[in-house]
């Protein structure tokens, strides 16, 4: 063996509930996920279960996402939308039956959504639970995150506002997995000088940073990113690597473009006729995706050609022969270098695999399946593993980076979204002020001071300015940052005026429900 | 023995409907229609970020929409304008927030105004009105007017180089239709929590190595009675470097509705602070605001090769034991390891439990110049590809800054001998891509076999100051002051001779002039390169001063 291969899937969504809404458009994000993503990772990884496969893989699940898929409203909803989308296939099934290759994918569709409610319905709508038990089996090594995905370098000036990011996050995922975090995945990679220090106190082990963040580091690390460095307050950072990300994020030529692939964009929401599938849309009269789609993207300016998943999956065994030649490749050239055997961490968006590239979870388990069995050239494992065979690293203060566009800040802090941050700077002072004037509370008290701690989290979302800019949903993230310090600026009146609304407390708890054991005194 | 299992499963043929398959009934409480009238005003799904957008691919045409449709619906294009237009109507019930300025006849969503020098404002709506301040902060005339400096001149100065903003790109540009305008409700809360916004403090919050944002807390009030007193009748933004007393390297005029700006910055990894201010009429200068200092990331790779290991202490819980237990907290300090020149060698004993060894079983000091320089190619590899591949967009960034991607190709071998440097690792530099005055990206290729080399090169930068209210010409052109009256250009250098006459004439037509007089005659010895120039630089002559 010369050299090993750590796996990181970054599964988050910004927390998205509406319980004043029937139906809301952008909860879809998260039954999307789950169709698509959270629950085929969960069969996977079972599957590798039953066989004996020991190839674990590193899996952050956010504080919010966990939130949402324990939600009980949130859980109803999905459950429904899984019915829609049964019964959308069957109806396909029928609509298509002169169109042999449409009918057979509409078959396929049917398929898959009834294996998936099965699922779904199977593990008591416990998805958190089922990721549990994977990680107890030693499957996989779940980490948390920043509570609501803040940038945590942009509160670098309020550390209250880091603390309670982490320390929340930290509690939380107490609460989902019976365990103390070992690592985290710092929203966007995105670290600097300081930020170690709240680890360390959160009792977290190990975080990851962008490549740059170590090439960058101080003192220049010997091994480069090929080896976790250890921070001034004995944390360690694990650099990404290029080449691994390259081959599979570059929209350009990594593999999810492969024309044998499903088309992301052509969906019968979209595309039939709207009479007929709008009961099937996320949104009632707006037309948006429903899951079945049938066409792959084909490639240059010709019409789509219908999906053919014979050979989509004979792609996917391509790549992930492909990727696993370049990683033995690979680390036998890094390994002819150095002096210790070299790691590769490969991190991606857990929503890539499915979601985005739909045939994305076969490739992982065909990679790992032909990692695990075919080669010796390195092991899969996870960090925490890396460091119980090679607790001993090169201290270094990693460099502050990002892995966003530009490398720093640039994508949460433009044009586009810098009218948050004073905003933000404010409110986190007022909650300060609170945390440490109510040191005592009543009920009431306590309840307005939690509440006030979870708008400010909420509105402290790194999701928000991305979507400012990338434009995808300017209008609804934009109101998210105002209703969320308008909520909290309600509360800080209220509390420092001696007089709350129950009424109306007891409205915003039913709207921004999460963390319900928060810590308000970490504010402090 | 490992079986091998790489086969590839293909789905099984389609199969008849299960018998499992029901059709939901509506009920009580799950109706199977959703009335229109409860639909969120929401969008179209986000597009997570990063994720590998498939190929761009143009929208069906209704011809082959027709394939499955005879009567297709609308395009998700259409579809998402249409769901735009839905955020602008949508209406709700809002949970109210308080109003600290009822009463006053205001309405002002303050939104923010960027500045133009870096991008064009975000269309919004705005209005304006007049709120009364609440927090009170630093009078004017409660300041000691400064000793007026009329030759306050920026030690450095760079025009032209505010880092542009990235296109738009990624997977979100399929549903990036533009900026929508908020509802009523959001214009009112927003305005509400602006009036909440009155400390009085400047931040700085440093963004990249070569951009700081500053912002301050000021209520349209406070702002209207400064520029009220004001000279220019606008404030100035001075960024000062190292401290208060620091040298300013920037100074930009704002506009009177700005809360916040932009600042290029020449120096990565240098402290600054940013001070708020304005000139009376008699030249005294006004400070608002001045924030705390922050350090810009540095932006190479560190010159400290020290090397120190450590030792993690083991963990809290058992390694995937799957079993329960309570949290427990570690606080060992971590145990450094002495280097030492052991027995370790090229190879570790790879399965070795590395907790067996005693703390003073180091590794390998011996690190070798030859590893060093493997190492760098194995990286430098990667990074210029990294340009090409990456999952930050930098393809976009690139083909915006130059032109496209065949440029990008064209320039591929060159960029992988961009920067010179003791170690090709500083090639990450993934600021580099901006063009930053202080890395400027012209391409100069050294010795491929990475031997000594030595690139040289040399800029010109004219610069001075005057009476605001000052005509000065150069070279024959009137050039156009800063409003706090000073100047500067920045100019390649090439071998040769130049001159820029400068004169200044006053309201009263007093008169100061120069006779700037530049040459370079460079003599090389040996094999000499030009080390890189920001390509938009032209020489010292009377027709490149704009």
């Amino acid at each position: 063996m010369e050299g090993y291969l750590s796996l990181v899937l970054h599964a988050h969504l910004p927390f998205v509930r509406h319980p004043e809404h029937e139906k809301f458009l952008e909860e879809n994000w998260l039954y999307e996920a789950i169709t698509e993503t959270y629950i085929p990772l969960l069969q996977i990884l079972e599957k590798w279960q039953a066989e004996g496969i020991k190839a674990p893989l590193t899996l952050t699940l956010t504080p919010t996402l966990c939130s949402m898929l324990l939600d009980p409203l949130l859980q109803d909803r999905y459950s429904r939308r899984l019915e829609q989308m049964i019964e959308l296939a069957e109806k396909e099934i029928h609509r298509t039956h002169w169109e042999q290759r449409l009918n057979s994918l509409a078959f396929f569709y049917h398929e898959r959504f009834e294996s998936i409610r099965a699922y779904y319905l199977a593990c008591g709508r416990d998805l958190v639970g089922a990721f549990r038990r994977l990680q107890e089996a030693g499957l996989v090594e779940i980490i948390t995150c920043a509570a609501t995905h803040a940038l945590l370098p942009l509160l670098k000036d309020h550390p209250p506002s880091l603390r309670a990011q982490i320390l929340v996050a930290r509690d939380h995922y107490r609460s989902c997995f019976g365990l103390e975090p070992r690592g985290i995945w710092l929203p966007e990679c995105a670290y600097c000088e300081g930020i170690d220090a709240v680890l360390r106190e959160a009792n977290l082990r190990w975080f990851f940073v962008d490549t740059h963040g170590l090439l960058h580091a101080n003192p220049r690390p010997r091994y480069a990113m090929f080896a976790p460095v250890i921070t001034p307050n004995g944390v360690a950072a694990f650099g990404r690597d290029l080449e691994s990300a390259r081959q599979v994020w570059s929209r350009h030529e990594g593999y999810p473009g492969d024309p044998r692939y499903r088309d992301f964009y052509r969906d019968v929401g979209f595309d039939l006729e709207h009479d007929y599938v709008k009961t099937y849309l996320p949104g009632t009269d707006k037309r948006g995706f429903t899951g079945l789609k049938y066409y792959r993207i084909t490639g240059g300016s010709a019409p789509k050609e219908p999906y053919d998943r014979k050979a989509a999956l004979e792609a996917t065994d391509l790549h992930a022969g492909h990727f696993l030649d370049s990683r033995i490749a690979q680390i036998q050239k890094i390994g002819r270098v150095l002096d210790r055997s070299p790691l590769i961490v490969a991190p991606c968006d857990a929503e890539l695999f499915g979601h985005w590239w739909y045939e994305g979870p076969e490739f992982l388990d065909l990679f790992v399946r032909k990692a695990f069995y075919d080669q010796k050239v390195f092991v899969l494992l996870t960090p925490e593993q890396y460091l119980e065979r090679h607790p001993s690293n090169q201290m270094a203060t990693p460099a502050t980076s990002s892995w966003g566009e530009g490398g720093y800040w640039g994508v949460w802090l433009n044009e586009k979204n810098a009218w948050i941050y004073p905003h933000l700077a404010a409110v986190q002072e007022q909650m300060t002020e609170l945390a440490r004037r109510f040191e005592r509370p009543g009920l009431l008290q306590e309840r307005a001071l939690k509440q006030a701690g979870r708008e400010l989290l909420l509105a402290q979302s790194s999701d928000w300015p991305f979507i400012l800019r990338t434009g995808t949903s300017p209008g609804y993230a934009r109101q998210r940052v105002t209703d969320h310090l308008a909520r909290f600026s309600l509360l800080y009146d209220q509390l420092m005026g001696g007089e709350i609304d129950e009424l109306q407390l007891a409205k915003i708890e039913a709207q921004d429900k999460l963390f319900p054991e928060i810590d308000y005194r970490y504010w402090q | 023995m490992k079986k091998k299992r790489t086969d590839i499963n293909v789905e099984p043929k389609p199969k008849k409907l299960s018998s499992r398959v029901k059709a939901v009934q509506p009920t009580a409480e799950q109706p199977l229609t959703i009335q229109a009238a409860t639909e969120s005003a929401g969008t179209v799904p986000r597009e997570r970020k990063r994720a590998p957008r498939k190929k761009a691919e143009v929208p069906a045409s209704p011809a082959v929409r027709g394939a499955i449709s005879a009567s297709p619906g609308d395009s998700p294009a259409t579809q998402t304008r249409k769901i735009r237009r839905a955020i602008a109507e949508k209406k709700e019930t809002p949970i109210e927030m308080p109003d600290r300025t009822a009463g006053a006849s205001v309405s002002a969503p303050r939104l923010p105004t960027p500045p133009p020098a870096i991008s064009p404002p975000e269309p919004k709506l705005k209005e304006q009105g007049a709120g009364q301040p609440e927090a009170p902060i630093k009078s004017p005339a409660a300041s000691p007017p400064l000793p007026k400096l009329k030759f306050e001149i920026p030690r450095i100065l760079f025009e032209g180089d505010e880092p542009l903003l990235p296109p738009e790109s990624g997977p979100g540009r399929k549903f990036a239709i533009g900026p929508v305008p908020s509802d009523a409700r959001t214009l009112e809360t927003e305005r509400r929590l602006q009036q909440r916004l009155a400390s009085g403090k400047v931040t700085l919050v440093p963004r990249d190595p070569h951009c700081v944002f500053v912002s301050w807390d000021l209520t349209d009030e406070q702002q209207q009675s400064y520029v009220a007193e004001a000279a220019q009748r606008q404030f100035l933004l001075r960024l000062r470097l190292h401290n208060t007393a620091g040298p300013i390297v920037h100074t930009a005029s704002v506009t009177r509705e700005s809360r916040h700006w932009f600042v290029p910055v020449a120096q990565a990894g240098e402290t600054f602070i940013a001070e708020l201010g304005f000139y009376l009429p008699d030249g005294a200068w006004i400070s608002i605001a001045t924030s705390a200092p922050a350090r810009t990331p540095s932006a190479t790779a560190s010159q400290d090769r020290t090397v120190r290991f450590a030792e993690m202490p083991p963990p809290a819980r058992p390694q995937f034991s799957g079993q329960r237990q309570p949290p427990l907290e570690y606080r060992e300090p971590i145990r450094a390891v002495a280097p030492a020149a052991t027995d370790y060698g090229r190879k570790e004993e790879r399965r070795a439990p590395a907790r067996q060894q005693a703390p003073s079983a180091g590794f390998a000091t011996e690190w070798t110049a030859a590893q060093e320089r493997a190492l760098d190619e194995i990286i430098s590899a990667v990074v210029v590809r990294q340009e090409w591949f990456d999952s930050f967009q930098l393809v976009e960034v690139l083909e915006h800054r130059r032109g496209g991607r065949e440029v990008i190709q064209g320039k591929l071998a060159e960029m992988q001998f961009e920067l010179p440097g003791p170690s090709s690792a500083e090639l990450i530099s993934v600021e580099r891509a901006k063009e930053s005055v202080s890395s400027p990206s012209g391409v100069e290729e050294r010795a491929p076999d990475r031997g000594f080399w030595f690139n040289v090169n040399a800029e010109l930068i004219i610069y001075g100051a005057t009476e605001p209210t000052a005509r000065v010409i150069i070279g024959g052109r009137q050039i156009k002051l800063r409003p706090d009256g000073t100047f500067s250009y920045r100019f390649a250098l090439p071998d040769g001779q130049f001159e820029l006459p400068a004169e200044a004439t006053s309201v009263d037509e007093d008169r100061r002039r120069a006779e700037l007089r530049f040459s370079r005659h460079t003599t090389y010895a040996g094999e000499v390169g030009a080390h890189p120039q920001d390509k938009e630089l032209k020489i010292p002559a009377a027709e490149n001063v704009a």
